[in-house]
């Protein structure tokens, strides 16, 4: 089931076309929204929020339309911006229940709730303290907590690892992943960070130029078609090599100790011919995998072919 | 009473939303908060209401006096005072000594009002909600008018109060029976007068010093000007009728001139010396004639147009280049 489903949309800045006929399907879960700068990620995410109007198309997101249901879809999106955009003069609290209130929250509920998603989102007793003396990685984890508040049914973060330190940012890929994987929250991730994407989302949405490049799961989009194996040896083996070959299984490249075999058949066959062929040529399997190009390759492919 | 904090783990909120229609109103209370929680407010809603507190000094010295007999056989000065009192032109001496402390609370009020959302990027915050460009906007106007008219109706309150209590037998209430009605009238006005144009000038910058410098710059400027052509407008007598009408209708093209004329024309005056008394020999630009109504509408009108304009078009999520 699709969250939002996009067709034909065109959205233009003067004569600039930032999306082109772009026309998508957003499962459900935690979605990647990957692209260079400039392909069109974030005018997606503000069209959406009906921040900007589109030339042409049409779209729904959680079954209310855009052109006509503003009001009610940003009711039940949170939006985590990429800059930061606190309110002066506001503690982390105040900021949290303000955005809850501005949500539609009563507000005793957005005050309760403004200390659960801070204490949720790490930040503790700082939650007291003026936005303004936070560190770049507490502004982030406010951005994040005003998002949820007001218990939205679809995350959109924009750039959510922008500005943090490595341990910074694996909490906030942790948390992001931990709202879309345990609490139901599907969660839409602008980022160009592959890493993080891959982290934290099961599909990804590839766009270039304003339009779709690529889009479906990350475990498909890394797949290679033929399903080879890689196998890791304990040390090189040329007669595991051949046995292998005697076996019916190709070599298509080698890295240090590490071949790429491919069969005939499935995955299992392959693995069971090179168990074989190790055990025939007194090889020590290491480690043993379905080969799968990286997110970046696939990425990349994308991006290049389109 | 709010609830303690039950679970520190994330948790669904499965309760009911308010109506997006009204998320105007949590905008305005944030304003109206943050107003009333500035000291500066109070000190100059204190100061602003100096006329009314001076005249309530006077009275009350001046009714002593009376009740200790007076000067020896002369009449009693409470009761010259009252004759000579028009309790509708001090409401409007409350207005115009008020002006400039008012102007001074706008900027307090008002300045950072979307200047700092402008800067700070947090219009995406409100925008991203269920809360459209319109609702931001009235919701900031509210937050600013609220407090401001506050601030200015309170002391007028608070003296009709007085002076209908203490003088309703000396014909308080027979002198205008209306007055209550205009002072609701006149001071949501200038309030909302105010209000506009500050969050118009706030929306242009993204400072809120910026914003206090260019409203007071014309506010003072054109005070300035328009003050010298009240003053030509009553100094050259010899002038030809046009000129003198022209300066008297240029003296209220000012943000306090026009403010002051609305007052005049709903309070129905052309205003009489303060106190009741006529200091010195000289000119009183107080007491030039009302301008006609169609000045202040077009003035008010146009001015605050202009500044609704402006806040419309700055106030937009997006920056976008074309």
């Amino acid at each position: 089931m699709s969250i939002a489903s996009i067709h034909d949309l065109t959205v233009k800045y003067g004569s600039f076309e930032a999306l082109k006929d772009f026309t998508v399907d957003v499962p459900e879960g935690a979605v990647g929204l990957l692209g260079p700068n400039g392909a069109g990620k974030t005018t997606l995410i503000k069209t959406i929020l009906g921040f900007v109007t589109p030339a042409k198309g049409r779209g729904e997101v959680l079954g209310y339309d855009m052109s006509r249901d503003g009001a009610n879809i940003r009711q039940i999106i949170g939006y985590m911006p990429e800059q930061d955009c606190h309110i002066p003069g506001m503690s982390a609290v105040q900021y949290v229940a303000y955005a809850g209130e501005l949500s539609g929250l009563p507000p005793q509920q957005a005050l309760r709730r403004a200390h659960e998603v801070l204490e949720y989102s790490g930040l503790g007793e700082a939650r007291y303290r003026h936005v303004e003396t936070y560190s770049t990685g507490m502004k982030q984890r406010i951005k994040f907590a005003q998002a949820l508040v007001h218990g939205p049914k679809l995350l959109l973060l924009d750039e959510p690892t922008n500005g943090l330190d490595p341990r910074g940012r694996e909490e906030m890929l942790n948390l992001v992943k931990e709202v879309a994987s345990e609490k139901g929250i599907s969660v839409l991730v602008c980022s160009h960070l592959l890493p993080d994407i891959e982290r934290t989302c099961e599909s990804v949405i590839v766009l270039m130029n304003g339009t779709l490049r690529a889009s479906g799961k990350i475990r498909d989009l890394k797949s290679i078609s033929g399903q080879p194996i890689d196998v890791e040896l304990r040390e090189d083996s040329d007669v595991f090599i051949a046995e292998a070959q005697k076996l019916g299984l190709q070599l298509i490249s080698q890295t240090r100790h590490t071949f790429r075999l491919q069969g005939t058949g499935t995955v299992d066959e392959s693995a069971k011919a090179a168990f074989l062929a190790a055990e025939a040529s007194k090889s020590q399997i290491r480690h043993l995998v379905r080969a799968e190009r990286s997110l970046e390759d696939a990425f990349l492919e994308a991006v290049t072919n389109g | 009473m709010a609830e303690g904090i039950a679970d520190l783990s994330y948790r669904h909120y499965s309760g009911a939303l308010g109506d997006p229609k009204k998320r105007w109103r949590v905008i305005a209370a944030q304003g109206l908060r943050d107003a009333l929680s500035k000291k500066a407010f109070w000190f100059i809603t204190l100061l602003s209401s100096w006329y009314y507190a001076a005249l309530i000094i006077y009275m009350y010295v001046t009714e002593q006096i009376g009740l200790g007999g007076g000067a020896a056989g002369g009449p009693n000065p409470m009761e010259e005072l009252l004759g000579r009192i028009v309790w509708k032109d001090q409401i409007l001496h409350g207005v115009g000594t008020g002006n400039l402390m008012w102007m001074v609370l706008t900027l307090i009020i008002g300045a950072g009002v979307i200047a700092n959302d402008n800067r700070s990027n947090s219009l995406l915050i409100y925008l991203s909600r269920p809360c459209t460009k319109f609702d931001y906007i009235r919701g900031k106007w509210m937050g600013v008018f609220m407090p401001l008219l506050l601030a200015m109706i309170l002391p007028s309150l608070m003296f009709f109060a007085y002076a209908a209590l203490s003088y309703q037998d000396q014909g308080f209430f027979k002198q205008d029976p209306w007055l209550i009605l205009r002072i609701f009238a006149v001071f949501p006005l200038a309030a909302a007068f105010h209000s506009t144009l500050i969050v118009g000038v706030s929306s242009l910058v993204k400072q809120p010093k910026f914003a206090s410098a260019i409203y007071a710059g014309i506010y003072l400027l054109s005070s300035f000007a328009a003050k010298m052509l009240g003053v030509v407008s009553i100094e050259v007598d010899e002038a030809p009728p046009a000129m003198q009408r022209f300066a008297e209708a240029a003296s209220y093209c000012s943000i306090d001139g026009l403010i002051k004329g609305m007052s005049k024309l709903v309070l129905g005056t052309d205003g009489s010396p303060m106190f009741g008394v006529k200091m010195g020999d000289g000119p009183d630009p107080s007491l030039i004639p009302a301008p006609t109504p169609l000045l202040v509408i077009v003035g008010i009108g146009g001015l605050a147009g202009l500044a609704f304009f402006a806040a419309w078009n700055r106030v937009r999520a997006v920056e976008v280049v074309k």
